[in-house]
């Protein structure tokens, strides 16, 4: 047999296991010591015969039949495979995230908006925006028969007549588009009411808390340094409560260099009763905050302690962490893999005044803006940018990363924020990633029951 | 003596390539906001899902 492709097998050990993932099928398997060190020697150039005869010197009649499973495996493509056939979509535009409010009542240390405002002028869209955004979307969607709307900000709620119009007005002009609305809300005016309305419009919603009081109040707080634990917590369990059966929830947090322990704000949120989770590291500048590359040992811990915890306590069945959710029957498809997030072409956010950007992100970055809601998109050149930035096989350190079809070559806001490149991965930022896939497949193993 | 166990088998394969919906959720768009999370997400083809946030 000739050699083996040293980039199509990932292998890694997690909690003490051993797996290797086939980077063109995603086949994942769990191997014992010999049949690792057998992947190893391929992976190195070794043919299978030299690599037989080494872990026979190794480990004896333990690797007995090592060769023969794994050359079944080779020839029968789950591991060592060759690529499938994709290409590069001609993305369409089908999702707007609505900056509504450039406000927020909340001061959070961390923000990316700059405490709502984006580092512009305060102000609250006027309905005349949102139901040209709204038409702007159906117009350029190419008869998508659903349509995704962001409520964003800043605070969202803070204009919430405003979100009530526009769902009414997209629902009853376009009666025939299924519409998919979300709203993302630090939960501090979150009333009884305001989730009624929400969950009866099937809008989903994105609740953001950091984890327990003191995690959470370390830089969730308001104008005034006050902690926002107490205020918000009360609105949460009752959505928590009243979307029990339905989802359709995720209690949102992020982490930084100082609130690094994710497992305890993950158990956290469970006391309280949230159901759907999700963590996500801070993305920053700011070296007081920002993960560093010293951390990384210690998250790796932390997400180790975390996989454990999630199958231990009903993961998986009786609450979901975002991270760990990877469907083994019903994944997303080789194209989805491969063609991005979609920002400025299949995705834009628009701003309060009407402008259009390439995503929630890079709101307020003059040089990626694209154009306005009334104009249209002007700045070709500026889209033409993220359409190739978009493709997974156009950034060079992406086409060859073993973890390329999980995040589809990641956050281009992450990439220009950090490195001022769309092209040019966020480095700490696909670190995490790949640590996160690897305890996602960890939890796959042992929700199939471990073992070998 | 068994030495590897199969867990998930070839799940990238388990569509039809050649179709190119983009049905399923923006991923920025679900519980991440900062990041990519594709692996996370599911086939709506395949999969439709209750409320569509996941």
């Amino acid at each position: 047999m000739s050699s083996f492709d040293k980039g199509a097998v990932h292998i890694f050990t997690f909690c003490g296991e051993r797996f290797a993932v086939d980077i063109n099928t995603g086949s994942f398997l769990c191997v014992d010591e010999p049949s690792y060190k057998f992947i190893e020697l391929l992976l190195n150039g070794d043919s299978p015969e030299i690599a037989e005869e080494r872990i026979k010197e190794i480990y004896g009649d333990e690797s007995s039949g090592v060769a023969r499973e794994i050359e079944s495996l080779i020839e029968s493509g789950v591991i060592f495979s060759k690529s499938i056939p994709y290409f590069q979509s001609t993305l369409m535009l089908k999702s707007l995230c609505l900056n509504v409010s450039h406000m927020c009542n909340f001061s959070c240390s961390y923000c990316f908006a700059k405490k709502g405002s984006y580092g512009g002028r305060e102000g609250i869209m006027s309905v005349e925006v949102a139901q040209k955004s709204i038409e702007y979307l159906v117009k350029h969607s190419s008869e998508a028969p659903q349509l995704e709307v962001d409520f964003f900000g800043g605070e969202p709620l803070l204009a919430y007549p405003l979100i009530q119009e526009t769902i009414g007005y997209a629902k009853k002009k376009y009666p025939e588009i299924k519409w998919r609305f979300t709203l993302t809300t630090n939960a501090s005016i979150l009333d009884k009411e305001k989730e009624d309305f929400l969950y009866d419009n099937d809008v989903s919603i994105v609740l953001s808390l950091d984890g327990g009081r003191a995690v959470n109040d370390t830089f969730r707080v308001t104008g005034n340094g006050k902690g926002t634990f107490d205020i918000v917590v009360p609105h949460i369990r009752y959505v928590a409560e009243h979307r029990k059966q339905s989802e359709g929830y995720y209690v949102r947090g992020t982490y930084t260099h100082r609130t690094l322990s994710i497992s305890d704000s993950v158990k956290a949120l469970r006391e309280l009763g949230c159901k759907f989770i999700s963590l996500e590291p801070v993305v920053t500048d700011n070296e007081d905050i920002s993960i560093k590359e010293s951390d990384l040992e210690d998250l790796r811990e932390e997400y180790e302690k975390l996989a454990k915890f999630y199958v231990e306590s009903g993961g998986g069945r009786e609450w979901k962490f975002f991270h760990f959710n990877i469907d083994t029957e019903a994944g997303p498809c080789i194209q989805k893999r491969v063609n991005g997030c979609g920002a400025g072409v299949e995705y834009l956010a628009i701003s309060p005044c009407g402008d259009i950007y390439p995503c929630h992100q890079f709101d307020g970055i003059s040089s990626m803006k694209l154009g306005d809601i009334f104009s249209g998109i002007v700045e070709d050149k500026v889209q033409q940018r993220f359409k190739d930035a978009n493709y997974l096989f156009n950034k060079s350190k992406c086409a060859t990363c073993w973890a390329r079809f999980y995040c589809s070559g990641g956050c281009l806001a992450n990439n220009y924020r950090i490195n001022d490149d769309l092209m040019e991965p966020y480095g700490i930022g696909c670190k995490i990633q790949k640590m996160r896939i690897e305890a996602a497949l960890y939890v796959q193993y042992r929700l199939n029951g471990g073992g070998i | 003596m068994k030495h590897v166990k199969v867990i998930i088998k070839k799940p990238f394969w388990n569509i039809d390539k050649s179709k190119d919906c983009r049905l399923c959720q923006t991923p920025c768009k679900s519980a991440c906001k900062t990041s990519v999370t594709i692996g996370n997400q599911v086939c709506e083809v395949k999969k439709p899902i209750k409320r569509w946030i996941w």
